[in-house]
């Protein structure tokens, strides 16, 4: 019962966090910026609902086995954010710098 | 096919037996690995006997693992980037949610003060997308090329990340 309710509260925390990530990816002014919500957001989030589902797991291998699926995604998510930056980088997109003006900022 | 069963010889050649030590740890890793993706319900008889085999041959022509590696480092490790971490991305959600989303964009260059090893500086480069306000954007001779998203101490940040690293896998003038 208590695993349950840990579980749900977990859950709904990562809410706020995927909430925020895609608030960011459609806010943040470059693809750069877009990718900070993406790697960190986002993977908090998944990170909550990987512990909330771990809790209420049956068994301790099933849980470990959910723990495991938020690695490998951490690993998957900052790899692939570094290869699309690269990638972008390559294709010309330079990242904005500080004295740019952004018009489109804070829609 | 030639060229394949050329490769394949030289890989074979180049293989050798690991220390007893690193294959018990080995084994017992990728057969616990077994027992987590099978959910506790695999065969012992097929797990163990894979996890041995992988065991045997992962070293064939990569030192995959440092063995300077001190796995009694890495979980005060995970913590410490539990931590980064969720500040990054509770820093993010704010400033996506804030009413005006002027994100001081700029990009940096650091260099590697204590990681020389590839795969070390590797790890860095994917750490720093962890970390609060930095992505990697590009690594090469020894540089990080990154991105920050509004955040004013990012030197100090990834002088300490760097030296953490250093610190898990013993190199001199760790912290």
């Amino acid at each position: 019962m208590m695993g349950d309710l840990l579980g749900i509260a977990l859950i709904l925390l990562s809410l706020p966090f995927f909430i925020a990530s895609t608030v960011g990816l459609l806010r943040f002014p470059d693809v750069y910026a877009r990718l900070h919500a993406l790697t960190k957001a986002d993977n908090v989030g998944l990170g909550l609902i990987c512990l909330g589902l771990a809790v209420q797991a049956d068994s301790v291998a099933v849980g470990l086995k959910i723990v495991l699926i938020w690695g490998l995604l951490l690993l998957a998510s900052s790899t692939g954010a570094t290869l699309i930056s690269t990638s972008a980088l390559r294709h010309g997109h330079p990242p904005r710098q500080r004295n740019d003006v952004d018009k489109h900022a804070g829609r | 096919m030639h060229l394949n069963i050329h490769g394949l010889h030289a890989v074979l050649q180049r293989w050798k037996v690991p220390p007893w030590r690193t294959l018990l740890w080995r084994t017992t890793l990728y057969s616990g690995l077994w027992w987590v993706l099978t959910e506790g319900t695999g065969s012992v008889w097929i797990g163990v006997p894979l996890a041995l085999a992988i065991a045997l041959c992962a070293p064939l022509n990569t030192n995959t693992w440092s063995a300077h590696l001190r796995w009694w480092k890495l979980p005060a490790f995970i913590g410490f980037m539990v931590k980064l971490s969720v500040s990054g991305a509770v820093e993010v959600a704010k400033l996506a949610l804030s009413r005006r989303c002027d994100a001081n964009t700029h990009t940096r260059v650091y260099y590697f003060r204590l990681l020389t090893c590839p795969s070390h500086q590797l790890l860095m480069a994917n750490l720093v997308n962890l970390t609060p306000g930095t992505l990697t954007l590009r690594i090469s001779d020894d540089t990080l090329y990154i991105h920050i998203l509004h955040h004013p101490q990012i030197a100090a940040q990834l002088r300490e990340l760097e030296s953490r690293i250093a610190e898990l896998y013993g190199l001199k003038h760790g912290r």
